[in-house]
């Protein structure tokens, strides 16, 4: 990413507490069109049920899924969001669970991220972020849509992410 | 996705190579490099590391187009221009291995940054080294010998140990075994980012004499024939096994290449055995004796072949002669054992998996980077060390995590799951079962497995399939 834009300004918070997919369509939009973006409603007035499918994340760019188990899919990761941002879906278990370290730890409208469970380990409907930078290379930053636009981008460490990547991936086009 | 496409594209081109040798550098048919680079199929990121480990880059570097300034693409030009020299290496699955060289040493200086080390010390301890000159490659080797020799002390003494020399000098030694390079490389050496000789232990290791030589032979390479305005005009060069040994050797080098091998090899035998130590050791016996080949092998630590050719060309011994010395039955005159036993043999093994250790312990990485170094997945354990708590060696990904991932992927691969996504995982017999997790807008017509069976081989099938009631 060469721009000096902060991505902050593209950050929208997701309007329901299960349209995360959207509302990160709807950041890269935002991002690539600054002030023309599509909005979530938009994008899911014209989906087809289930709307918390993954394929609508094809809206923004190709479907992938890359092996989280190869400690090289780590680097291709980071080439791809130097190079544009990429939306991930995680499980939300472990998310939840490096959210709650922040400090102030942020607090969604929406509630609890996971709704199946609450245990670190346990798996509930993944959730989409957008990642926007890789700064270092252990280090990730993304945008969350669950929460509000304060003391984001948020990151994550490189084994953080390994922890709660599903493998899912959009590089947008 | 375009933009790899054009990399893979653009990296073969730039080396001159066609799809079909790009093909079997990689271990793919033409026909699937042609899809790769035209974007009709998507590389794995394990295809694409197999591209990056031929270039000798991480795939980090790789993907960001520093295969162009490989060393390995100069020596691939070079042994393309004779078409039957790259085809010998393609052959013998060689540029897999010395890329996996060239990455360990570049895995090794970025670890050493990292960690602070100081850089080598090559120039430091040596000064500055006389150029090759004129003359034989015989002559040109014994010529240098004798330079670093004296800019080393060591006049006519031989050498304790190679290995302890090396270390001295700050030539970082990597240890390989037939298993993952070809028998028929013996060795190869670069000088960026820091000077390293990979050996090849192609013999048993016991047999020590033979890991000196390829030693003595490799530091000639490093320090008049690689780098910049080196002798051999490349960054990184390999040592073809020669025709000593069992069978014809199948790996050749270009000629001009050649040359510098031939002088690297009289480099060593001068290293290791200068000649007026070798006349002091003969002393009064025939050069031909047993007695003469014994003292020299003994006092020099080196081999009874290498001997025998030495005092061949000190006293210009005939070709007869020469062969009736080899045909004699040898006598076990070394030792057993020497510091030049070679130890921890293994690309990813000896320094770089020290440094790892020694970077993880302090938190200057995470557990992905350090598997990263080491070659392993995230399901592995790092390796076993003193330095590293349990916890800390611990898979990131467990069996159970495995399964989930696998499941998720063939979940999201399908249309008849859209929506879905996996649950709970539950070890069974020989697998495990992963619930199928249906968001409630989902359709109860459609048909699809409500658990998913994976494999101790993480292979997905549905363990059950369930025929809703129509729609009404």
């Amino acid at each position: 990413m060469t721009s000096a834009r902060s991505p902050v300004g593209a950050h929208r918070e997701q309007g329901t507490a299960w349209s995360c997919i959207a509302a990160c369509v709807s950041m890269v939009d935002e991002w690539r069109s600054p002030g023309r973006g599509v909005t979530e409603a938009a994008l899911l007035a014209g989906w087809a049920e289930p709307k918390t499918s993954w394929d609508h994340a094809a809206a923004a760019g190709e479907l992938r899924f890359w092996d989280p188990t190869e400690s090289t899919t780590f680097e291709r990761l980071r080439v791809a969001v130097r190079v544009g941002w990429v939306i991930v879906r995680l499980f939300p278990g472990p998310l939840l669970h490096f959210t709650r370290q922040r400090s102030p730890v942020p607090v969604s409208k929406h509630g609890d991220l996971l709704r199946y469970a609450e245990a670190r380990t346990a798996r509930g409907l993944p959730h989409a972020v957008v990642l926007v930078e890789a700064p270092r290379d252990d280090c990730f930053c993304y945008l969350d849509p669950y929460y509000p636009s304060t003391a984001q981008p948020f990151s994550l460490t490189e084994d953080e992410l390994a922890e709660a990547w599903t493998g899912n991936l959009v590089i947008p086009r | 996705m375009g933009r790899e496409a054009d990399l893979l594209r653009e990296v073969r081109v730039g080396t001159g190579l066609s799809t079909l040798e790009m093909a079997g550098l990689v271990g793919l048919e033409p026909s699937e490099v042609e899809a790769l680079e035209q974007g009709r199929t998507e590389p794995s990121t394990g295809l694409l590391d197999r591209y990056a480990r031929v270039f000798g880059r991480t795939l980090q570097s790789f993907l960001d187009g520093g295969a162009s300034e490989a060393p390995a693409m100069v020596l691939f030009r070079s042994l393309h221009s004779e078409g039957p020299c790259f085809e010998d290496l393609v052959h013998v699955g060689g540029a897999q291995a010395l890329g996996e060289f060239l990455r360990c040493v570049a895995d090794i200086a970025e670890l050493e940054v990292l960690l602070g080390e100081p850089e080598a010390k090559l120039a430091s301890r040596l000064g500055r080294l006389p150029p090759v000159g004129p003359g034989t490659p015989f002559q040109q080797g014994e010529r240098l010998a004798r330079a670093v020799r004296d800019a080393l002390g060591l006049g006519v003494a031989p050498v304790p140990s190679m290995v302890d020399l090396f270390e001295e000098l700050g030539i970082t030694l990597v240890w390989t075994t037939p298993g993952d390079l070809h028998r028929d490389i013996d060795a190869a050496s670069v000088r960026a980012p820091n000077p390293a000789t990979l050996v090849n232990l192609s013999t048993a290791a016991s047999r020590w004499w033979r890991t000196r030589m390829t030693l003595a032979h490799e530091l000639c390479h490093v320090l008049f024939d690689l780098g910049e305005g080196a002798a051999a005009g490349h960054g990184f060069l390999f040592s073809p096994r020669t025709g000593a040994g069992a069978g014809a050797p199948t790996v050749h080098l270009p000629n001009a290449l050649e040359h510098v091998e031939s002088r690297a090899s009289a480099f060593a035998a001068h290293f290791l055995a200068p000649a007026e130590g070798v006349h002091d050791t003969v002393g009064t016996s025939p050069p031909t004796s047993d007695e003469a080949i014994n003292a020299v092998c003994q006092r020099f630590q080196i081999g009874r072949l290498t001997t025998v050719n030495h005092l061949t060309n000190t006293y210009r011994l005939s070709t007869d002669e020469r062969r009736a010395m080899i045909e004699r039955p040898p006598s076990e005159v070394l030792p057993k054992h020497h510091p030049d036993e070679a130890a921890r043999p293994g690309m990813r093994a000896g320094r770089l998996q020290d440094l790892v250790v020694q970077a993880l312990s302090a938190g200057r990485i995470g557990g992905v980077r350090a598997r990263r170094y080491l070659g392993l997945a995230l399901s592995d354990p790092l390796p076993s060390d003193p330095a590293l708590a349990e916890a800390a060696r611990a898979p990131i990904h467990s069996p159970e995590h495995r399964a989930l991932l696998a499941a998720q992927r063939y979940l999201t691969e399908r249309a008849e799951y859209a929506g879905c996504f996996a649950g709970a995982v539950t070890p069974e017999r020989d697998g495990y079962r992963v619930s199928v997790e249906v968001p409630a807008e989902v359709s109860a017509s459609r048909q699809a497995a409500r658990s998913l069976r994976v494999s101790a081989a993480f292979e997905v099938s549905p363990s059950d399939a369930v025929v809703a009631a129509p729609p009404r």
